[in-house]
């Protein structure tokens, strides 16, 4: 079973989203952290650079930053500034040490006016620190230091916390909103497929006419659309010309024959009753007859091909015609043993004609293909779907294929067989292109023993008091 | 058919050849010509028993002399013969005003026996017998009398019978017989044809006591109604 191009599109349009989704957790992992260390920095060197002017007081320091109006977000560091003096008013450690050193090397601000406040910097030990060099109101050099892993840390904490919001809020609205635009993408993909796909399936099949016009949705399609028509007309063109040609071919040998006929007819009378020339003339007319009666076969068959083989259909006793057949077949053939089991009364709408054609041919074949005091086995059946007919004949060995080539035009069971047996090949494909006519099924079947069935089966329609066709 | 006028338009000269000398042979006086527009002029002018007409002619086509022929208020019988075998060919023809329509290629005298079936249907009331001379065969009841004696055929017996009747004398071959009588189009390689006129033969002769039958074998060709045993 072919797989669903829905399902794969989906399955791929969610892989899809799934690899976006994750590169970009993977991205915020990575870059966002950094993006907000730097804002963060940006944002505390302003901090710091406004409320530097207050230093070294450490207290009134501390309290202006707490007044900034974002000290939510930088509450969590008013408990890691060092602050260092050069006159040593304030607590010294390794790192007031350190930055007040003069192999510091500090960066200049951002703005000119404020070209006193200096940055940088400064690994003391493991931990990274950010100082900002001030030269506060008194203008005694300070530095306020920062310690960067801790900001690192808090960072980290908040994105810990946005990304458990994120896990439980946003991620199912993504998803459901993925599942969305999979869907709608999947529709827009899918539409001109189906618009093509409902043009094509009112293809008929025998006439090769389509009910709906195929257009190309759009110019990505026109290819394929094109070359679909270009193919559907070619075979619209090929099989209306072979048709021609078997319609033409039979209808122009019929006016030669008639003119063979019906001259071996008149000399037929001319000649003396029971005479060997009579017998040879009759011997003519037989074969013309016979060609006649293929003329007319290959004319049934190319009708077929072009669906006008016109069936008229009627309701009648199908029981009541087997009979008659089964009747007949035992005064046509008393050598072979006949049998049969017909259910009577089995009423089928069909064409009578072709119908008796069709069990005519097949037991041709049955009277033909069978063995030195063999037997035919006639049946007739109702079953659950409908009804069944079938002819069974013992048969000398046939070829492997004949089950499958047995309706093929032409086709003889074999060479030793063509030899010896009268037929051209035609009377099974148009027992085929009968059952067709009428939508029924019929196939061959060889046993191992060399039993061939010939079975025709068709669903009956509700028994109804029309009018009946009785023979 | 003795004397009965018959119009046959036919473009094909040697299928007008020996449907004249068929129709001749039976006793029609036949009028050939070969193209549409001259044969509705004689089919207007001349008095005729029946029109026996091909559907391709130059000219004018047979569908539209016929309804030419109908508009006129011409409604003697019409015979048509063509290579057009299709259903709606034949009920084109149908509506256009044919009686009758024979396919090509046909039998002489399957042609005669139409003709007869159709002249006959006009000029007499009657049409539930078949009668030749001596020998008549009731439609409805399938009773045969001949010599005076009277039996009931089967229905296959009655139907070869009948077909011998329509064209008294001619041989009919097992071929034409088969396909007539059991609408069969190939040779079962079955003597059935044999058995079922000998079965007619049985029952004729069982009841007049004579060996005489009027069915008659032709070795090698087939049956016909044997005419000289009916005078």
């Amino acid at each position: 079973m072919k797989p669903s191009f829905k399902v794969v599109l989906f399955i791929n349009i969610l892989i899809a989203s799934a690899i976006i989704i994750f590169v970009n957790r993977i991205a915020i992992q990575i870059f966002l952290p950094l993006q907000i260390k730097q804002e963060l920095k940006t944002e505390l060197i302003n901090y710091i650079g406004e409320c530097g002017k207050f230093l070294p007081d450490r207290e009134d320091f501390l309290s202006c930053i707490q007044a900034s109006e974002k000290i939510s977000l930088i509450k969590g560091f008013t408990g890691r500034y060092v602050i260092c003096s050069e006159k040593n008013t304030l607590k010294q450690n390794d790192a007031c040490g350190n930055s007040l050193s003069p192999s510091v090397k500090w960066d200049g601000t951002q703005s000119a006016a404020e070209k006193e406040i200096q940055y940088a910097e400064i690994k003391i030990g493991k931990t990274q620190w950010l100082a900002g060099n001030f030269y506060g109101s008194t203008h005694e050099r300070a530095v306020v230091l920062l310690s960067l892993d801790d900001m690192s840390l808090e960072i980290s904490r908040m994105l810990r916390a946005y990304r458990d919001r994120n896990t439980i809020y946003v991620l199912p609205v993504i998803f459901l909103l993925i599942l969305l635009m999979t869907w709608h993408v999947f529709n827009v993909a899918m539409r001109p497929i189906r618009q093509i796909d409902k043009s094509i399936t009112t293809l008929d099949l025998k006439t090769f006419e389509i009910k709906t016009a195929l257009v190309a949705p759009y110019r990505e399609f026109l290819n394929i659309v094109n070359s679909f028509e270009g193919l559907r007309l070619r075979l619209i063109q090929n099989f209306e010309k072979a048709r021609r040609f078997t319609a033409d071919a039979s209808h122009e040998l019929r006016t030669p024959l008639t003119i063979l006929r019906g001259n071996a007819e008149a000399l037929i009378k001319d000649l003396q009753n029971g005479s060997n020339e009579q017998i040879r003339v009759q011997m003519v007319i037989s074969e013309i007859d016979r060609l006649v009666t293929i003329t007319q076969k290959l004319l049934w068959l190319s009708r077929a091909d072009a669906n006008k083989l016109n069936p008229v259909f009627q309701k009648i006793n199908l029981s009541d015609l087997m009979e008659q057949w089964v009747l007949d077949a035992q005064s046509f053939n008393p050598n072979l043993k006949l049998t049969s089991e017909i259910q009577p009364k089995i009423m089928w709408k069909c064409d009578p004609t072709l119908i008796h054609q069709l069990i005519g041919n097949l037991y041709d074949n049955a009277v033909k293909y069978n063995v030195a005091k063999g037997w035919i086995h006639f049946r007739l059946k109702q079953n659950d779907n409908g009804f069944y007919l079938s002819i069974e004949n013992p048969s000398s060995p046939l070829p492997a294929k004949f089950e499958k080539q047995a309706f093929d035009r032409f086709y003889r069971a074999d060479d030793a067989h063509s030899r010896s047996i009268d037929g051209l090949g035609l009377g099974l494909s148009l027992c085929q292109e009968i059952a067709n006519v009428h939508e029924a099924q019929l196939r061959v079947k060889v046993s191992d023993d060399g039993i061939v069935t010939f079975t025709l089966s068709d669903s009956l329609p509700p028994p109804k008091d029309d009018e009946i066709i009785t023979f | 058919m003795n004397g009965i006028k018959v119009p046959l338009i036919e473009d094909e000269l040697k299928i007008a050849d020996f449907v004249t000398k068929g129709l001749t042979a039976a006793g029609a006086q036949v009028t050939h010509v070969t193209d549409g527009a001259t044969g509705l002029k004689v089919a207007l002018e001349d008095s005729h028993d029946i029109l026996v007409l091909d559907i391709m002619l130059p000219a004018m086509n047979g569908i539209e002399l016929m309804r030419e022929l109908r508009v006129s208020g011409n409604s003697r019988p019409i015979i048509i013969l063509s290579a057009k075998v299709d259903l709606e060919d034949r009920l084109e023809s149908f509506q256009k005003g044919a009686n009758d329509y024979l396919p090509k290629p046909f039998y002489v005298e399957e042609l005669i026996a139409r003709i007869k079936a159709l002249t006959q249907r006009i000029s007499s009331d009657s049409s539930d017998e078949i009668v030749y001379k001596n020998l008549t065969l009731d439609l409805v009841s399938r009773r045969v009398d001949w010599q005076g004696s009277s039996t009931i055929l089967s229905p296959r017996e009655f139907s070869l019978l009948g077909y011998l009747m329509r064209s008294p004398g001619n041989i009919y071959s097992r071929q034409q017989i088969l396909k007539h009588v059991w609408a069969i189009d190939f040779d079962p390689e079955t003597n059935v044809v044999d058995v079922c006129v000998l079965r007619i033969k049985r029952k004729l002769n069982r009841k007049n006591g004579s060996p005489a039958s009027p069915i008659e074998s032709v070795r090698g060709v087939g049956y016909r109604l044997a005419i000289e045993e009916l005078e």
